[in-house]
Formats: C-alpha cells, structure tokens, sequence
C-alpha cells in the first residue's frame, strides 16, 4: 500500500484511541485564550490547538498563537 | 482445556460466519471435537452456511426454558462438529449471563468452542463475547474495516479477552502486488494483533457456505491449525501470481 495510505490508518486509529471528549478541543482552545490572553496582545483566532496521540499512548498536546506585543504587568 | 473463542469484526459483512463454519470443520478435520454457537441471535445465518437450516428444531433459548436439552439442540453438520443453533424466538432469552453458562456448558463435552458474534459493538456483541476465553477478529483490506476491528479488539481488552487473532479475509493478490490494497502483515501491524490467517478473495465464497475450492480449504486449514498449535503458518495470497501461466494470465487481461 502507499505510504500516504499507511499514514492515513495509522492517524484513523490513534485518532480513535484519542477519547477526547466532543467538544473539549473547543472547551481547551477557549480557556488558552483566556490564559495567553493575559499575558500578550493576543491575536485570538491565530490560536492554533493540535492535540495528537503517540504509538506508546502518550498525548502531545500543542498550542501555537500570535501577539503584537506583551501585556503590562501590574504589581500591587 | 476447552477452549471457546469468539469469532468477531466489528463490521459487518466480512466474512465471520464464513470463517466460524469454515475453521470450525477444519478443526474437526483435525479431529478436535468441536461446537458453533449462533452469536447472532435476531438475524441468525450459521444454520445456512452449514447447509443445516432444514435440520434445526430447537434451538439455545428452549434449552434455557427447559424445553429442550442441549443434546437435544444440538445439530450434528459433520463427523465431531455440531451446530447450537439460535433464532429469533430466542433474542430475549438469551441474555450475556445464559450465554456464559451455555458456553460453560459446552465446554465440558467439546475441545473448541466457536462463538460467531454479530457485527456492531452493542448488546450481541457483548453477549458473543462476555462468555470467551480469546477471539478471532476477522477483517478485510479496507480501512473501514481495520478501523471497526480495532475498536472491537478494544472492547474485548476492556473485557478481558487479551488473546486476539487477527485473519484478514478477501484479499486479492493483484491488489497486494500493485499497492492498491493494504497487505496483511500492515495491517497486522496497525492494529497490534498477531496475524493468525490470510484467506483470498474468491467468490465461491459468496456463493456456497463451506468452501470446497481446494486454496479456501488450504488456508481455512491452516488457521486452523495455527489456532489448535500456536503456528503462524500463513496462506502466500501471492502464490496466485507466481508461475508462468499466472503470469501470462496476467499480461493478456
């Protein structure tokens, strides 16, 4: 089979192994907004969230974004 | 020790009712005492790919009202292969917890056990399965298919049931040779199931319930064989390309 076509059932069932709820990849990227978005000038829909599952099981969750510039911290 | 093994795939229309008539008369060919148990109680099809629909006057749910005794149920298909046969009738009846003592049951007069589960991964399923000791996850080369397979071989995990085979049915040689077909040991692999049986497209197979085709016979026997021993002797689907007269087969198509 074409290595294009191994890649794809290898990712439909790692995919499936995933058991990330409907829905909880929304729930994650809009609570990530809310957290970076009070650090930086965030650009929100820049927010990219790829959530992946590895061959021994283990999750790689990774987030990406974009901000013009960082936020002014305020001490009390 | 008895063993009884569930035969499953998740999706439907691959081929389990076929391989559980199939290698069930293999290992009585070996001479292993052996019982099929309809797993497929609403849309029951075992009886007539053993030809034996004529024949069944009981069946499971009247030995659990007590009408019948499973001796009585049970239908003789060939010398040391039986058929516990289950229908419509009996759906209510037959619940996960009768199926385990049935299976039990059996256990005590047969060497091997074949249970042939209905596709899907609902209460059939869950029947066909809670009363195994491992399984024999039929599939074909179709993405669609491996993926249900997989999830079915999950689900067992998740009952228990950590000895699964994997046998992928329909495949085609020519397919295999051009890449246009996932071959067995990939999708072996994907899975992360030991491959216990190769077994070739043919449509005979569609057409007549036991294969007498001499290839479908060899590599049901093999299986058979690799589940009696612990073998991992697979059917070559590619030994169909090979020689000069496949070959020239094959450039005049």
């Amino acid at each position: 089979m074409k290595q294009r076509d191994l890649v794809r059932l290898k990712r439909v069932l790692l995919t499936d192994q995933m058991r990330i709820p409907n829905g909880m990849a929304d729930l994650l990227r809009n609570d990530m907004v809310t957290v970076l978005d009070g650090y930086f000038e965030l650009d929100k829909k820049s927010l990219q969230l790829v959530m992946t599952i590895e061959d021994s099981g283990l999750y790689r969750i990774s987030v990406q974004a974009q901000a013009s510039a960082v936020r002014k911290m305020q001490t009390i | 020790m008895a063993r009884a093994i569930v035969i499953t795939s998740g999706k439907g229309g691959v081929g389990k009712t076929t391989v559980t008539a199939n290698v069930g008369r293999a290992l009585a060919m070996r001479g292993k005492k052996t019982v099929l148990i309809e797993g497929d109680v609403g849309l029951n099809n075992l009886d007539v790919v053993l030809g034996v629909e004529d024949r069944v006057v009981f069946d499971a749910g009247e030995v659990v009202t007590g009408r019948a005794t499973i001796a009585q149920t049970l239908i003789p298909v060939c010398d040391k292969l039986c058929l516990l046969p289950a229908t419509t009738h009996s759906v209510e009846i037959l619940t996960s917890d009768v199926f385990v003592t049935l299976t039990e049951a059996l256990k005590k007069e047969f060497e091997y056990v074949l249970i042939d589960s209905p596709a899907g991964i609902e209460e059939g399923f869950y029947r066909s399965v809670k009363g195994a000791d491992e399984a024999l996850l039929v599939c074909t080369p179709h993405l669609t298919s491996i993926r249900d397979g997989y999830k079915a071989a999950r689900f067992m995990g998740s009952f228990g049931i950590e000895n699964i085979g994997l046998i992928v049915n329909r495949v085609r040689s020519e397919h295999v040779l051009d890449g246009s077909s996932f071959r067995p040991e990939e999708i072996s692999e994907s899975m992360h199931l030991p491959l216990l049986g190769v077994l070739p497209e043919d449509d005979e197979v569609n057409t007549y319930g036991l294969c007498e085709l001499d290839k479908m016979r060899y590599a049901f026997g093999l299986i058979a064989s690799n589940v009696d021993k612990g073998e991992r002797k697979i059917y070559d689907v590619l030994s169909e390309t090979k020689g000069i007269k496949n070959k020239l087969k094959r450039w005049l198509s």
